[in-house]
């Protein structure tokens, strides 16, 4: 079984509390993952989480970053990074958004994350690619 | 020459570019389309919204769509194995399966440029 790697950035304030869009995000991020557990099984790929609370803590625009087979999920989805101002626990910064199809998200939803998934896992697939 | 075959999301027409609010992903792939078959590429694609049984019938894509649901497509199959879901292929994605060369067209026009002394 390959392993698929997914890298989720996140902001944790020092009291250990995090701003509402990666909350949100965590929650899309553990039903992606349960998604494409079942959908990539029979590819002989399987996702595996982690998530990074500790780097970012004072680059908030790092925050709730998804980096999956090392790409941005902007990468894999053709979409750009952007950013919107956030919550207290994020003070006077922008956080991250990500914009695809003309859509600014804030909380990255689960079907985003899954069309993600699924084309970086068949980019792993295709053996005419240069690795 | 390989077979590659695009199953599409629900669209109205075969190829999806109709209509006023126009996505330019699907004018842009419609043309890789167009140059791949021209290069001698055989491309099939289907609809699902006109062609269902299709997806049906297509074990890979059947099993994809049971397990993840429609945000899997659209699925490239070449020579019926999976190679790309969730996206279109680009025109070097054609060509690379295909077995033709993506640049021909632009060298070709290029060619006057050729050799460091521009036109």
């Amino acid at each position: 079984m390959r392993s698929l790697p997914i890298l989720w950035q996140r902001l944790v304030s020092t009291q250990g509390t995090t701003c509402p869009r990666c909350h949100g995000t965590g929650e899309e991020v553990q039903r992606a993952v349960q998604t494409l557990e079942q959908a990539l099984k029979p590819l002989g790929i399987a996702p595996e989480l982690q998530i990074d609370e500790s780097t970012f803590l004072k680059d908030t625009l790092q925050s709730n970053q998804i980096l999956i087979a090392g790409e941005t999920i902007e990468h894999w989805l053709g979409g750009q990074t952007g950013s919107s101002r956030c919550c207290n626990e994020c003070g006077d910064n922008d956080c991250r958004t990500v914009e695809v199809g003309g859509q600014s998200y804030e909380v990255i939803p689960e079907d985003l994350l899954v069309r993600a998934g699924v084309i970086a896992a068949t980019r792993m697939l295709d053996p005419t690619l240069v690795k | 020459m390989k077979t590659i075959q695009i199953f599409d999301p629900a669209m109205c027409c075969s190829s999806g570019v109709c209509g006023v609010d126009v996505d330019q992903n699907l004018v842009t792939f419609a043309a890789d389309v167009d140059w791949a078959k021209q290069n001698g590429a055989q491309i099939e694609r289907f609809n699902l919204s006109q062609q269902p049984m299709a997806f049906a019938e297509n074990a890979v894509v059947k099993g994809l769509l049971e397990r993840t649901g429609q945000t899997v497509l659209p699925v490239t199959l070449v020579d019926g194995q999976l190679a790309l879901a969730g996206r279109y292929p680009s025109r070097d994605d054609l060509a690379r399966w295909a077995g033709v060369q993506a640049q021909a067209a632009e060298t070709a026009t290029a060619s006057c440029c050729a050799g460091g002394s521009c036109c």
